[in-house]
């Protein structure tokens, strides 16, 4: 059997419904959400004005208490959490607002130490820990600013050194780059990406800026209070690339090969770890993002390597096509990334695309 | 939170940190002096007494105040005399009385005091050294402390009283403060010449001595049973109360200065909740931005009253010195006995946190509006 090892879920949104107001007025703003962010995600989610990206925000966020539904923040349910507890959670949070909100009377380096306050750093390793920050935004020079000396785009950027300080696991950022220009905003976002990829962190962010989706894992797609589609675009990017490296999707055009990577699933296998196994039936085929895995077939009683198959390589095509057992156990020789695409995808994707069929049945001829 | 945030934006509104201590410093600065009255009020319709050594004062049943005093049968005084436990009775004269310059002509009125030449009844011992000099008649000792009005006047020169010359044979430091213009100390004989010859027969008060290790109380209650009806004894602390008594709550000067402080206070407390609700309001947002890092709401309460209490103890610090100025000048300029003793300094500092602590409680309410979804 093959273990899979998929990245922690930092927030898990089921259900999720919301109202405003009471009696005549009550109104819904959110039905039935669900969503998963996983750990060292950036999902930026779009939509039209009042489709309730806010709200779910909000939520996630514990500055408004969930009505009905569940939202877990890191397996921590948010549901009937009281006011202190809300607090406290709301401390393992970056919030990134659209107008800056740092306190006026305190300089840059005081503003980003009101959050290292309520954090369990020594206070001797305050003032260190904020200028780095603010040296990682690039405000290394303007520590002792206030606010209102300081640009919008720098002021922008004090509060996400303020937001970020505490490497908290979630970020929320509702519209983040609106009041920055172009380089700014490029700026901003680089470091979210470095965060959530250095750190692990999921990072949300509200946005209708279209210079900053490239960053994204996944886009989110809000209307009328429902998410209505959430494209992983980054994986599939990914995917494709990997897919390119292949011989048998080589022919393929950028929208038949996205399709197909739309499809597939990332799975994870420690080293050691058999992916499939001689004589069980096939289910799935198989591309190697990274790692290393050998192939072996049983013959007699042995079990001889027959191939090492390394990033781009495939498998597992043999036995859909005829459906036939596998014909050979794959092994993880070190911890290996791979993309899965089941049964009828695999066999629509080759139906719809003749060179495909040729490729494959040229490998099936050349495996034997 | 280690960050002294109210203090930070107490120095960024400069203006309106301004305006609070201001008007909280002008209303400290009322109490002070409302206060200041009264207590040199209090010690200064007693000053006579004050100044008098007695266990017990007999006093007429009619008496009101001292400056008021109806007098009474002398005779009582030999009654109470021969009372077991009593060590010496005497007699003590005043009335009020008409001062002439007799070189510069100015004139004036003030108290006139009198008690036999023999009877050292007075605490300082400088008045108790010179009554031997007021043994001939119409010889006075003088306050130095008398108003400008006296004009000047040296020992041994004339004075004319009650249209009489009369010698300055001494002089004393009493001030008469808000009681009149000064005052004189003469011999019961002289007294008598310069008041009408009937006053013979009277006295105003009967200054009791107990004898040592009597029972002040006790004797007090001899002298009841002894005397008869028309004269009342009371204590020294007694006495004295019921003069502050009669000042401070029946006569208007006293209850004026009850309620200026009472104005004085309440507008403190009212500026101070107008700027401090202001404050609060203007940075709800920042308050709200606390609220989604994760601070408490009491460290947001915090804040606020920090920010009271900043304001009112920066107020208190100028309050503190204008009024210690003021009160030198007003004593100076009228001999009021007004003086910034540290239970004052003190009680105002306390009316100063009671006024931040309204304020802050009523300015609280706005915080909780603060409200962090609203921030997205
Ligand atoms: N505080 C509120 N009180 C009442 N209705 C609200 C409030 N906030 C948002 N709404 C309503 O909820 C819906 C979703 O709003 P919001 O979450 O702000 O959407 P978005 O962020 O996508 O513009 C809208 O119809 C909006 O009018
Ligand atoms: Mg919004």
């Amino acid at each position: 059997m093959s273990s899979p090892v998929p990245r922690e879920t930092a927030i898990a949104v089921a259900d999720v419904d919301h109202h405003y107001g009471a009696g005549e007025a009550r109104k819904q703003a959110l039905f039935g959400n669900r969503l998963d962010v996983r750990a060292g995600e950036i999902v930026i989610m779009t939509g039209p004005s009042g489709s309730g990206k806010t709200t779910l925000l909000t939520l996630i966020g514990t500055l408004r208490s969930v009505q009905a539904g569940s939202i877990r923040l890191f397996g921590t349910e948010l549901a009937g959490l009281s006011p202190a507890e809300q607090v406290r959670m709301r401390r393992q949070i970056g919030f990134i607002f659209q107008a800056h909100n740092l306190l006026e009377a305190l300089t840059a380096r005081q503003n980003v130490k009101l959050a290292l306050e309520l954090s369990d750093t020594p206070p001797a390793e305050h003032d260190r820990r904020a200028d780095a920050m603010l040296e990682a935004v690039g405000l290394g020079h303007r520590l002792h600013y206030k606010p209102r000396h300081l640009s919008v785009g720098q002021r922008q950027r004090v509060a996400i050194a303020r937001a970020l300080v505490n490497r908290p696991r979630i970020v929320l950022a509702d519209e983040p780059t609106a009041a920055l220009d172009q380089e700014s905003g490029a700026n901003v976002v680089a470091l979210l990406r470095r965060l959530a990829d250095d750190q692990g962190a999921a990072v949300m962010i509200v946005t209708h800026d279209n210079r900053i989706l490239g960053v994204a894992d996944r886009i989110v797609n809000m209307v009328d209070g429902r998410v209505v589609s959430d494209i992983r675009i980054r994986e599939t990017m990914l995917i494709c690339a990997i897919l390119k490296q292949c011989d048998v999707f080589k022919e393929m055009s950028p929208s038949d090969l996205t399709d197909v990577a739309q499809k597939m699933a990332e799975e994870r296998f420690p080293a050691g770890a058999a992916i499939i196994r001689q004589g069980e039936s096939g289910e799935k085929f198989y591309v190697i993002a990274a790692g290393r895995a050998e192939v072996r077939r049983t013959a007699e009683g042995s079990a001889p390597a027959v191939a090492i198959l390394g990033a781009g390589g495939f498998f597992g095509e043999v036995a859909l096509l005829r459906d036939q057992p596998r014909n050979a156990t794959v092994v993880a020789l070190e911890p290996v990334v791979a993309y899965t695409l089941a049964k009828a995808d695999f066999l629509g994707a080759l139906r719809t695309h003749k060179s495909f069929e040729d490729q494959i049945s040229a490998q099936l001829f050349h495996r034997g | 939170m280690r960050t002294p945030l109210a203090w930070y934006n107490s120095i960024e509104q400069p203006r309106r940190t301004a305006a609070a201590v201001g008007g909280m410093s002008f209303a400290l600065l009322l109490i002070f002096m409302q206060a200041g009255f009264l207590g040199a009020a209090r010690t200064n319709v007693a000053v006579i007494y004050l100044a008098l050594d007695f266990d017990l004062v007999i006093h007429s049943r009619a008496y009101l105040t001292l400056p008021r005093s109806e007098p009474f049968d002398r005779l009582r005084l030999n009654q109470a005399a021969v009372v077991p436990g009593v060590a010496r009775v005497t007699r003590f004269l005043t009335d009020s009385f008409g001062w002439r310059n007799a070189a510069s002509g100015d004139s004036a009125g003030g108290f006139m005091l009198a008690v036999p030449a023999d009877a050292p009844v007075f605490l300082d011992p400088e008045i108790n050294r010179q009554l031997a000099a007021v043994r001939p008649t119409l010889t006075a000792l003088v306050d130095r402390k008398s108003r400008p009005g006296y004009g000047p006047w040296r020992v041994g020169d004339k004075a004319v009283l009650n249209g009489q010359p009369t010698l300055i044979a001494g002089s004393y430091e009493l001030g008469m403060g808000l009681l009149t213009e000064g005052s004189v100390i003469v011999s019961d004989e002289t007294y008598e010449r310069l008041q009408g010859p009937w006053h013979g027969r009277i006295a105003n008060l009967g200054l009791v001595k107990v004898a040592p290790g009597a029972d002040v109380a006790a004797v007090a209650d001899a002298l009841r049973a002894k005397l008869p009806q028309d004269v009342v004894v009371a204590t020294r602390a007694d006495i004295i109360r019921r003069e502050q008594n009669y000042f401070i709550n029946v006569k208007p000067v006293g209850i004026m200065f009850q309620v200026g402080m009472v104005v004085a206070f309440a507008a403190g407390a009212a500026i101070l909740y107008q700027i401090l609700a202001s404050e609060m309001n203007n940075r709800l947002g920042e308050f709200a931005t606390l609220k989604a890092l994760g601070y408490p709401a009491s460290a947001i309460y915090g804040i606020g009253i920090q920010q009271g209490l900043i304001y009112a103890l920066l107020a208190y610090g100028p309050a503190l010195l204008l009024a210690a100025g003021f009160y030198r000048v007003a004593r100076e300029l009228s001999g009021f006995p007004l003086h910034l003793d540290l239970g004052r300094a003190g009680f105002v500092l306390g009316l100063a946190l009671v006024m931040c602590a309204i304020a802050a409680v009523l300015s609280l309410w706005k915080i909780r509006r603060a409200d962090p979804a609203s921030l997205f």
